[in-house]
């Protein structure tokens, strides 16, 4: 079965820049691929460069992994963890080189599927969906204050739109010298694909209708493409990134 | 005063009728007898003058041919000299010179009169050298030309007048507008409406008042392209030139100066040359520091020479979207701000906008937020402590009864005056403003260390929020230390709302019991659990006082 990925990013409707940062690569046989999703963070100045920088050297180190016939879980969990790690080291270096970067930041996706298996390593609020029939499965967990104080009760998930932190994220990289990502392993059932967003398309569109508005479409391009132009309807007020990486 | 160029146009066509009339005179008087007709009369008045006897009759007029004319002349042994004929050239030039320049500036009897004066110089000029020089200076033609040029003219000149005074209207009407649309603010419209106007000392001042109101603005583009107007129209205009200069100078010198705010939200506020900007009617000294929403300035209100805080909301750290519904929440908070009138709380005079900001002017409170008195090395004595909450539980009862919940003490926003022990509660209602921000990672909002677990969780918050948070505050004040830490908003916001805050007694056993238990009702989670009210707590405050300092409060 050979796999198909394609991913688009767009600034949005009412942000000055786009901080998100979106890059695949697929061996020459088909056979492996990984994607990687950032978001910067930063304020007014760094946010793009620190999710450029996150997905440029998760590629650089990943790929020549990627076209590897055979990875076995614990050389994979160790090159996707090391990956982490240079990015993070990475963006703290240029954090101290130049004072009005300091405070850049990003999240950081990255899915590796290799057969009907895939591996998501993830920090930050950016998500993985799994997509199957006419639902979309969120299987990541946001690392933001909301998602916390859902964790520890103190609020329920209808209440995470009033509580005034939401969005300031518990874990990125580049904010501590030390980061892990949590990492996950998927099974894969041939129909499947696998979703990577940023919060500008969850924040815009429902995904409880993510399913209706693929089904629509024929190609991979033109289901990105379709939940984007959605988004933009809906007046998304952040960047706007989605991948999606299916098995045939 | 009126438009060079549109009186430029009318004379040339008028110019061009004179001058053809005079060029035509001075080619073909020859063929036109009747231009001989002036002559002749002369020449008659003469011919009555020297032979009285004859008797003269100027009617009926005959006309006679030129060369019976010339005989009449010649058999009285007349003649005309040499150079008559490049004088009369030269008299005509003169005189049609005369008609085009001069005579549109003059008044009209000035003109007639001095038309007349000349008509009659000609005319006796004539008869004395006939008279008593024996020479024929034929004036007739340039007589008959000065009078019939200067008919020409008159028709012109008349109304050409008034239309020069309603020129002059006209600019006077666009200056005063231009004046009154600069007084509200719109810059841009009183500049295109004087750059239609000619260029006189009232337009300049004009425009001289618009590149100083934008220069004060900040819209330094705009200055700049004012003050180029009036520096090319008049060169040495006031200190224009030196003013354009210090302009350009801070464009080139910083990029981020172009635009009206800097990355991190602050008013350039420029070198010596420039003038200092303004805010609505106040005029910015310097900056005081960094609040919750944006920059403090400290300013002036020039027209009671009354000292302002003024507090900004810059527009540019928010997205769009966000704008317009956090513009309508600044402007009802500071309303209702407004509304409070009391001797402990900061009184609010006034909100505005400016296109890049929104801002708040208020009391300048003489001394220092209580954040300078929180390091365990500047903590003030336990007595002053227990008088600086007392006042300000007072100050949180009065807003609380007219409705209006603060949502952000904390020693940062409460100013205290060392020197008599005043304290004025600040930032009334702000933290409503600014609490729904899409940041990832909270600078804008600031620290949750003070925040209620009620506010923490997103519900809806009473004055029980700012007896918690007062709590808070009166914990650091005595300590020096916050009930919870923790090394992240996340963190933190978890001990706040699930953990048991730590003793007050840990870090200061020498206050009195009746402190801590004040501390520890005001720090409950539950908002029934804690004082009824901020009243309330000013009562228990008073009696620990009344009781420990044995001192008679008196507010």
């Amino acid at each position: 079965m050979s796999q198909q990925v394609y991913g688009e990013s767009d600034i949005g409707f009412s942000r000055r820049c786009n901080e998100d940062a979106i890059a695949w690569y697929q061996s020459t046989n088909g056979h492996n691929s990984v994607a990687v999703l950032a978001d910067g963070i930063g304020g007014s100045k760094g946010g793009d460069l620190a999710s450029q920088k996150a997905v440029d050297v998760c590629i650089d180190t990943l790929s020549p992994l990627v076209e590897k016939e055979k990875v076995d879980i614990t050389e994979l969990i160790e090159a996707l963890n090391s990956s982490v790690a240079e990015a993070n080291h990475q963006i703290r270096v240029a954090r101290e080189n130049d004072n009005e970067l300091s405070k850049m930041g990003t999240t950081l996706l990255i899915v590796w599927m290799q057969g009907d298996q895939a591996f998501v390593a993830n920090i930050g609020d950016s998500r993985c969906y799994r997509l199957f029939g006419d639902a979309a499965q969120q299987l990541t967990r946001d690392d933001t204050v909301a998602q916390a104080m859902v964790d520890d009760g103190s609020i329920t998930e209808q209440e995470i739109s009033r509580v005034p932190f939401r969005n300031v994220l518990t874990k990125a990289l580049g904010t501590e010298p030390d980061v892990k990502a949590e990492i996950q392993q998927i099974f894969l059932k041939p129909s499947e694909s696998l979703l990577l967003c940023s919060d500008g398309l969850t924040g815009a569109v429902n995904s409880e209708v993510w399913p209706s508005i693929l089904a629509q479409q024929k190609t991979l391009k033109q289901q990105v493409e379709s939940l984007i132009d959605e988004s933009l309807n809906n007046k998304a007020d952040d960047n706007v990134s989605v991948i999606i990486m299916t098995r045939q | 005063m009126f438009d060079v160029k549109r009186v430029c146009s009318a004379l040339l066509s008028l110019r061009l009728v004179v001058v053809a009339m005079a060029v035509a005179v001075v080619l073909a008087k020859a063929h036109f007898i009747y231009l001989q007709a002036v002559d002749q009369y002369i020449f008659l008045l003469f011919d009555g003058l020297s032979f009285p006897e004859k008797g003269i009759s100027f009617w009926p007029f005959l006309l006679q041919g030129q060369d019976v004319f010339n005989d009449q002349i010649t058999a009285l042994g007349m003649v005309s000299p040499d150079y008559f004929y490049w004088l009369e050239i030269l008299l005509i030039s003169l005189l049609a010179s005369f008609l085009v320049i001069i005579l549109p500036k003059l008044n009209l009897s000035t003109g007639l009169f001095l038309v007349f004066f000349i008509l009659l110089t000609l005319v006796f000029t004539q008869l004395f050298m006939q008279m008593f020089k024996q020479q024929w200076l034929p004036f007739g033609v340039t007589i008959a030309f000065l009078f019939l040029a200067y008919l020409v003219m008159i028709f012109w000149l008349i109304p050409n007048k008034r239309i020069q005074q309603l020129s002059a209207e006209l600019q006077v009407s666009k200056i005063r507008l231009a004046q009154l649309l600069t007084q509200q603010g719109q810059f841009e419209d009183a500049y295109k409406l004087l750059s239609t106007c000619s260029v006189d000392i009232d337009a300049l001042d004009a425009i001289y008042d618009i590149a100083l109101q934008q220069e004060r603005k900040r819209q330094y583009h705009h200055a700049i392209t004012s003050y180029k107007h009036i520096v090319k129209s008049k060169s040495r205009y006031k200190d224009a030139e030196k003013r354009l200069k210090a302009l350009e100078s801070i464009e080139h010198s910083d990029g981020s100066l172009s635009g009206t705010t800097d990355i991190a939200g602050t008013l350039v506020i420029p070198n010596q040359k420039v003038s200092k900007p303004i805010l609505g009617r106040y005029e910015i000294d310097r900056e005081l520091g960094r609040g919750a929403m944006g920059v403090v300035y400290l300013g002036h209100d020039p027209k009671i020479s009354r000292t302002v805080a003024i507090k900004t909301l810059n527009y540019s750290q928010f997205d769009d979207v966000l704008l317009d519904e956090l513009k309508g929440r600044f402007f009802r908070e500071a309303e209702a701000a407004g509304r409070l009138s009391h001797p402990s709380i900061v009184t609010v005079y006034d909100v505005g906008e400016e296109p890049d900001l929104a801002f708040i002017a208020m009391d300048y409170a003489e001394g220092k937020p209580l954040s300078a008195f929180t390091k365990s090395s500047s903590l003030l004595s336990i007595e002053k402590v227990h008088a600086v909450i007392l006042k300000v539980a007072e100050a949180l009862e009065y807003a609380h009864q007219q409705n209006i919940v603060h949502r952000d003490i904390k020693p940062g926003n409460i100013i205290y005056n060392p020197g008599n022990g005043e304290v004025k509660v600040t930032d009334f209602g702000i933290a409503k403003i600014v609490d729904d921000s899409k940041t990832k990672t909270g600078s804008v909002m600031g620290s949750p260390l003070f925040m209620s677990p009620e506010q923490l969780m997103g519900k809806k918050v009473f004055g029980s929020t700012d007896v918690y948070s007062l709590g808070v505050t009166f914990y650091q004040l005595l300590s020096g230390n916050t009930p919870f830490d923790g090394d992240s908003i996340a963190t933190l916001t978890y001990q706040i709302i699930n953990a048991k805050p730590k003793s007050i007694k840990l870090f200061r056993s020498d206050i009195p019991a009746s402190t801590a238990r004040i501390i520890n009702k005001s720090l409950q989670k539950d908002p029934e659990k804690r004082f009824a009210s901020a009243g309330a707590m000013a009562l228990a405050l008073r009696r620990v006082i009344e009781k420990e300092y044995r001192r008679e409060v008196v507010i």
